[in-house]
């Protein structure tokens, strides 16, 4: 038996392996057995956490943003079909849950900003002068918090999910195609178009 | 080396994803291209920076905190149904059939009963049959002068007697 013949026969005990123990889990879950969540947050925790971190980049945001997706996961078990692995179910509820957290907090820069502009008292008005939340001080923030962070906020939402998925998660690109319903060429390119964008603003803002 | 997508490369190469050959190409490459050698700089950096963040850890709470939340919120049980799809399709099917028999049925009893049929003669007693939408100015006047005249006839009998 050639070394080729053997490693392919490991990987697939192995994918079955992982098969089993994710039907396991699963039917765990599916009886709302405390331990299967246990373990379920236990295998993912990580994984859901990196990938809300690089999506919102934003650590606070992340973790909570991580816990509504176990929490979520154990509010509709019931619902998930089996049409995907469980783990693209969970990276699919961790992405929509994320981007949802960047549309409330984009909303939420309006507000502030409306608030700066137009404040109820003068009180508030003094307020917002002495903590300013100016484009100036937002941009001194952002850049304090890191300069690729903020590239990455910038990047087109499905260029950004697709980056993320890859670089923080080195998800092959069939599951990447599978968590956001695209096709393979796609996910290949939007990496792609990801990693020129964000080398051509990096390099930009090296320049400054 | 082509520069048209070089930094994908470049990307790669960082991350090990290249094979040997291409390693040497791009190494060989490297050696007489300082722009190449430039971006390939900056990519380490950011490369640097996607390294820290993908050994980012949840705080050690984590675990707990959201078994404590998992407490708080009841799973959402599916709805038992009591009737099956097929159930439902024919129960449905009935339904629409009493509905148009139904409506069938209220056509024609309107439509060949009195119901709604305009009398051909008027009731000789002007008042009993008086209604405020039926008649208007004239006949109006004419109902109550014959109403209040009858009124009157009568009260002038009772008196009689």
């Amino acid at each position: 038996m050639g070394f080729d013949h053997w490693f392919f026969l490991t990987e697939v005990s192995n994918n079955q392996n992982i098969r089993m123990q994710e039907n396991e889990l699963l039917s765990g879950l599916i009886q709302n057995k405390q331990e299967a969540f246990r373990h379920l947050i236990e295998l993912y925790q990580d994984k859901i956490f990196r990938v809300c971190n690089g999506l919102l980049q934003n650590r606070e945001d992340a973790e909570e943003i991580a816990q509504d997706v176990f929490i979520e996961v154990y509010r509709s078990i019931q619902k998930f079909k089996g049409e995907s692995s469980l783990s693209t179910w969970l990276y699919r509820i961790a992405v929509n849950k994320s981007l949802n957290r960047i549309k409330q907090n984009k909303s939420k820069n309006w507000l502030v900003f409306v608030d700066v502009l137009f404040p109820h008292s003068e009180q508030e008005a003094v307020k917002n002068r002495s903590f300013s939340v100016g484009p100036d001080k937002i941009l001194e923030r952002k850049e304090s918090e890191g300069v690729v962070g903020e590239i990455l906020n910038r990047l087109p939402e499905n260029q950004r999910i697709a980056f993320t998925l890859h670089k923080y998660e080195d998800l092959p690109h069939k599951q990447i195609a599978e968590i956001m319903s695209v096709s393979i060429p796609s996910v290949e390119s939007l990496i792609f178009r990801a990693k020129e964008n964000i080398k051509k603003k990096y390099s930009d803002k090296l320049k400054r | 080396m082509k520069h048209t997508g070089h930094n994908t490369i470049l990307w790669d190469y960082l991350a090990g994803n290249t094979g040997p050959e291409e390693n040497e190409r791009i190494e060989d490459h490297l050696k007489v291209c300082s722009a190449c050698r430039k971006d390939l700089a900056e990519l380490e950096m950011l490369e640097d920076f996607f390294s820290k963040s993908r050994a980012e850890k949840p705080s050690s709470q984590f675990m707990e905190n959201t078994m404590l939340k998992l407490e708080e919120k009841k799973p959402i049980q599916p709805v038992e149904t009591v009737f099956t799809r097929h159930e439902l399709y024919l129960i449905g099917r009935k339904l629409a059939a009493v509905i148009v028999i139904g409506l069938v049925t209220g056509v024609l009893l309107v439509r060949f009963s009195s119901f709604g049929v305009k009398p051909e003669t008027q009731s000789q007693d002007i008042a009993s049959s008086w209604s405020y939408e039926t008649m208007t100015g004239e006949e109006d006047l004419i109902a109550y002068e014959s109403y209040f005249l009858t009124q009157n006839s009568d009260k002038n009998e009772n008196q009689d007697e």
